[in-house]
C-alpha cells in the first residue's frame, strides 16, 4: 500500500524538479471551451451584431426619428462639440469604447500603410 | 480637426446611448461520452458530470465605468435514455446578474462556485474526457466500485449553488482573490495566482448547514440531510507549470471533514504534453480516509491516460483509458470514447 504512495509522490517531486530547471516559460490561459464550429474564435454568437445589422439595413427606421428618438443630428458645431466632449470624457476614463476608438485608428493607420 | 472628425465618425453612437454600450451572446455545446467498465456488462451513454452539453444567454451593459451584466446556462442531463437519471433532462447550471468595475466583480444567484473555478485547473488540453482532472475525479470513467466514486476531491468542491460571490482585480501581477457566501450559512475562500506559466492555488468552503439544498424543508424541520457527498468543509491547495514547448505539470492535495467524523484526503497529479491538434496525458490519483476514531479505510488509486485530437476549432474527440486500485488491487478497468461539439 506504502510503495504506491511513495512511487506517487517520488514522481510529484521529480517532476517539479524537472520543470525547475526549465528555463523557458509562457503564461497559462484559463480553462475555456475555446472557438466554436460556427461562431469561431469568440465561440459565442454576438446577437447584438445581429441586431445591428438588422438597423443599418433599413436606415430608413433609423432615421424616422419614431424608433430611435434619443438620435440627434450630428451636423451642426453644437453637436460637434457635445461629441467633442464625450470624446474627452472617454478618453480621460479611458472606457471601452475609447479602447475600441483606439484601435479604429490602429485600423486607419494599418489600412494607409497598406 | 481631423481628430475631431475621426471622433465624430466613431463616437456618433455614443449619442444614441451616451457612454453606455450592450452586448448579448448565444452559446452552447454538445459533449457525450461513451463508458465501459468491467464493473458493469452495460455501456454507458451520457454526458460526464459538471461538463455535460449546454446552451445558454449572456449579456453585459457598460455604464459610466461599470458593467453590469447577466447569464443563464442550461446544462441538459444525462442521456435520453436515462437509465441512470429518472429526473428532468435539464438543471440550471448559470442563472445569475453580475457587476464589475475597478473595484472587481459581484455575483448574485446560482453559478459556478469559487471553490471549483479554483480547484479544477487542468492544463494538459485533456480536461473535457476527465472532468475537473485528476484521474480520480469521477468523469467519463466515474464507473468504478459504488463507494469509490465519492473522492475526497469532488468533497472540497461546491460546484454549481445559490451564492453570493466576490472577484477581487489583479493585484501582485497575477494574483485574484475570491470569497463567497452561499445559502444555508456555507462559505468559500479561495486565491489564484497565474504568472510566467506557474500557478498556484489555494481554496477552504465550509458547507454551512450542509443540507445541500437537497430538502430546503428539511432544513426548517432540523432534519437536515447529508452534506455535500457527506463532506461539511474542504481545503486544498494547487501547483502547476505549462512549458512552452507544449509540457504541463499539474499536482493537487487536499482534504475534506465529514459529518459523520471521518476524514477524506487526496493527491494527485497529471503530466501532459500539447503540441498542436494532439494532447496527450497520463495522470494518478490517490485517496485515503480515517473513521471518527481514527481507523484508516481502504487507500484508492485511480491511473489515467487520455489523448484527445482537434480536428477543427470547436471539435473535439477523445479516448481515455482508467484502471483503479484498491489496497494494490486492481479494483476496475474503464474505457471512454468521446466528443464535443461547441457551436
Amino acid at each position: 500500500m506504502c510503495y504506491l504512495i511513495l512511487r506517487q509522490r517520488a514522481l510529484l517531486i521529480f517532476t517539479l524538479s524537472l520543470m525547475l530547471v526549465c528555463s523557458k516559460t509562457s503564461a497559462n490561459d484559463e480553462l475555456s471551451d475555446g472557438p466554436g464550429v460556427f461562431t469561431g474564435k469568440k465561440g459565442e454568437f454576438s446577437l447584438s451584431q445581429l441586431t445591428a445589422s438588422k438597423k443599418i439595413e433599413s436606415p430608413k427606421s433609423s432615421i424616422s426619428g419614431e424608433e430611435k428618438p434619443q438620435e440627434k443630428d450630428v451636423s451642426g458645431v453644437e453637436n460637434e462639440f457635445e461629441l467633442f466632449k464625450l470624446w474627452s470624457h472617454s478618453k480621460t476614463e479611458f472606457t471601452a469604447d475609447y479602447q475600441e476608438f483606439l484601435l479604429w485608428l490602429k485600423y486607419k493607420q494599418y489600412l494607409k500603410n497598406n | 480637426m481631423k481628430k475631431t472628425l475621426i471622433a465624430i465618425a466613431t463616437l456618433s453612437s455614443l449619442l444614441v446611448v451616451p457612454t453606455a454600450s450592450a452586448e448579448v451572446t448565444a452559446y452552447g455545446r454538445v459533449i457525450y461520452n461513451i463508458v465501459s467498465d468491467d464493473t458493469s456488462d452495460d455501456l454507458y451513454f451520457g454526458r460526464h458530470e459538471f461538463a455535460e452539453s449546454t446552451i445558454g444567454i449572456k449579456g453585459s451593459y457598460d455604464y459610466e465605468g461599470l458593467t453590469i451584466g447577466a447569464q443563464v446556462e442550461i446544462g441538459l442531463d444525462e442521456g435520453v435514455s436515462n437509465l441512470l437519471q429518472n429526473d428532468s433532462n435539464a438543471r440550471n447550471r448559470i442563472q445569475e446578474i453580475w457587476v464589475a468595475g475597478k473595484f472587481g466583480k459581484l455575483k448574485v444567484g446560482t453559478g459556478a462556485a469559487i471553490t471549483w473555478v479554483v480547484s479544477d485547473v487542468d492544463q494538459s488540453g485533456t480536461w473535457w474526457s476527465d472532468p475537473l482532472g485528476m484521474s480520480q475525479r469521477f468523469g467519463s470513467t466515474r464507473r468504478g466500485p459504488g463507494a469509490q466514486s465519492q473522492t475526497p476531491f469532488v468533497q472540497t468542491q461546491s460546484i454549481f449553488n445559490e451564492r453570493i460571490s466576490y472577484e477581487s482585480p489583479s493585484f501582485l501581477d497575477g494574483a485574484k482573490f475570491y470569497a463567497q457566501l452561499n445559502e444555508d450559512s456555507g462559505y468559500e475562500f479561495a486565491i489564484k495566482y497565474l504568472a510566467n506559466g506557474w500557478r498556484v492555488n489555494a481554496w477552504t468552503v465550509d458547507y454551512g448547514d450542509a443540507d445541500n439544498d437537497a430538502d430546503p424543508q428539511a432544513n426548517i424541520d432540523g432534519n437536515g440531510s447529508l452534506g455535500f457527498f457527506g463532506a461539511e468543509s474542504g481545503r486544498g491547495v494547487l501547483a502547476g507549470y505549462k512549458h512552452s514547448s507544449g509540457v504541463n505539470f499539474t499536482g493537487t492535495y487536499g482534504q475534506a471533514d465529514q459529518l459523520n467524523g471521518s476524514e477524506r484526503d487526496f493527491l494527485n497529479w497529471k503530466l501532459g504534453y500539447t503540441q498542436g491538434k494532439h494532447a496527450v496525458s497520463v495522470s494518478m490519483g490517490n485517496y485515503n480516509s480515517e473513521d471518527a476514531s481514527g481507523v484508516s479505510g481502504p487507500e484508492h488509486n485511480r491511473t489515467t491516460l487520455a489523448y484527445h485530437f482537434v480536428p477543427v476549432g470547436g471539435v473535439r474527440v477523445w479516448v481515455q483509458a482508467t484502471e483503479g486500485d484498491t489496497e494494490g488491487q486492481n479494483s476496475f478497468n474503464a474505457f471512454a470514447l468521446g466528443g464535443m461539439v461547441k457551436f
